[in-house]
């Protein structure tokens, strides 16, 4: 029976979505970010997802049991609405208290939904490929250190 | 008339699959442990298409590749053409100078590969090599003062499994074996000094081995900007072919660098250590009735072999999302060789990778 739920929640995700889970993953990968108070005590990578029920449970699955970064930290993904200490929030939409509660964290959406203008990392396709931009205004105000590797990917990094 | 083409240098090079076909997960990722397998660079080559034709699992590559042999050498001493030919009058015979000698050699491969990856773990590979090979010789016979020997054909076909033994995030084993199926010919002829009219020429100059001949090799992969992979690989021989004799075992440790320019741009740096056997036996009709009966030293099967040192420089672009086109160029910076034998100058190769 689990399986079976699995494979319908899964089915029901498009393979758009499954290549995001994907690099929402592997962003956590080349991305450091410093021992502030928000992140004093935690002792793991937060990914938060908006709105998407059937993402944050394949996000979950796929992050299961690995872990990341120098520290090796696992990663917890949770729905952005339970959640309010996001190392990385992948967002539809904006609004004041949102944006607010997410002072702190990497904001990832696509370029095509209200939030791209005020997000730090913004999906994009091109050639039938998804890609990426980065702006590192916040992350630098952060101390967010983004690998040169992840920079090199991405398609536009601009401050 | 040299190296034996079909041996040590091209068949050889189409072991490590690694280079030959990517090793990215092209197959079609469903679960989320597949997608969290993939790297960055993986994902880059993903279609965002649900049912895409670049993840059929299957791939082709055309690959073209050149070789230059130049000089001789015995272990590592420098030996010029006027050392190795052999003149009457001026010097003894020896085992060592020979009243034929090829001065120039070139040799290209065009190859044929097609890849098909059943699952993340298992891919199958069908290799088909064209060789032509061409000698420039000069000799102390009347009327091959200089003189030039070609052939030409298909080669040994090698049917091959690549197993992945091992996976994470970042980095992965895999291990090939398989079977070269001795399709090219072990009896090309040509006009040489030896007698009038054609003769089987010596067993540079033919196109395949003769024997079923067995290649593996194991190779970890790191899968980041800055990639880096080593191999240990060879190619293993029994029996004898038809003409009594059987080409040497070859080995290849590899270590190779990758770095990734941008999404579409890398450059490569990478070093080979080779060690290739003598031939064991022998090809009777190449031999002359004289006390030393090797009338170049590419008739001698204990002039073959040797160990090499081998540098190369890469280049890979996208030129699209299901095409890839690398450069290679090559260059020996250390040959220990069984001879006198003729020494690698060069060598050079072009390759098209495509997705279906």
């Amino acid at each position: 029976m689990l399986f079976s739920a699995n494979v319908t929640a899964f089915e029901s995700l498009t393979k758009l979505d499954k290549l995001k889970a994907a690099y929402l993953f592997n962003f956590t990968k080349f991305i450091e970010w410093p021992d502030s108070t928000f992140r004093s005590g935690k002792n793991r990578v937060e990914i938060c997802i908006e709105d998407n029920a059937a993402l944050l449970k394949f996000l979950n699955e796929l992050v299961a049991g690995r872990n990341v970064g120098k520290n090796q930290l696992p990663v917890k993904v949770t729905d952005l609405i339970s959640e309010a200490s996001c190392d990385i929030a992948y967002i539809k939409h904006v609004d004041d208290e949102k944006m607010r509660s997410l002072v702190e964290s990497i904001i990832i959406s696509d370029h095509d939904s209200s939030a791209s203008s005020l997000s730090d990392i913004i999906f994009f396709e091109e050639n039938k490929r998804l890609r990426f931009d980065i702006k590192m205004k916040k992350m630098e105000m952060l101390n967010i250190n983004v690998s040169s590797e992840l920079l090199k990917l991405a398609r536009e990094k601009s401050s | 008339m040299n190296k034996p083409l079909s041996t040590p240098t091209f068949r050889f090079s189409i072991l490590s699959f690694c280079t030959l076909f990517s090793c990215s997960n092209v197959l079609a990722q469903t679960t989320p442990s597949e997608f969290a397998e993939l790297s960055l660079q993986e994902l880059f080559s993903i279609s965002t298409e649900e049912q895409s034709e670049a993840e059929s699992g299957w791939s082709w590559t055309l690959q073209y590749r050149y070789v230059e042999y130049d000089g001789y050498l015995s272990g590592t001493d420098r030996l010029t053409i006027d050392e190795v030919l052999f003149v009457p009058g001026t010097e003894q015979r020896t085992a060592s100078n020979f009243p034929v000698v090829p001065t120039t050699i070139t040799q290209e491969l065009k190859l044929l590969g097609l890849e098909y990856q059943k699952s993340p773990d298992w891919r199958f590979q069908i290799t088909v090599p064209h060789v032509k090979q061409s000698t420039d010789h000069v000799s102390i016979v009347p009327n091959y003062d200089q003189f030039v020997i070609d052939s030409s054909g298909v080669g040994d076909i090698t049917l091959k499994a690549n197993y992945r033994l091992d996976n994470d995030d970042l980095r992965q084993w895999w291990l090939g074996f398989g079977v070269q199926v001795p399709t090219g010919s072990i009896d090309q002829e040509g006009d040489t000094p030896r007698a009038p009219g054609n003769q089987q020429l010596p067993y540079t100059m033919q196109l395949g081995s003769g024997t079923f001949d067995f290649p593996f090799d194991l190779v970890y992969q790191t899968n980041t900007t800055h990639s880096f992979s080593v191999s240990f690989g060879g190619v293993i021989r029994i029996g004898t072919n038809d003409r009594n004799y059987r080409l040497g075992n070859n080995y290849r440790a590899s270590a190779k660098y990758n770095y990734l320019l941008n999404e579409d741009w890398s450059v490569s740096l990478a070093m080979d250590a080779i060690y290739r056997d003598k031939i064991k036996g022998g090809d009777q009709s190449l031999l002359v009735p004289q006390s030393i009966p090797y009338p170049a030293s590419i008739t001698n099967p204990n002039l073959y072999g040797g160990k090499k040192l081998v540098t190369r420089l890469g280049l890979k672009t996208n030129l699209s999302s299901d095409y890839t086109l690398s450069l290679e160029l090559g260059k020996p910076l250390y040959q220990n060789l069984n001879g006198p034998q003729p020494k690698e100058k060069w060598q050079g190769a072009l390759q098209l990778v495509a997705t279906m």
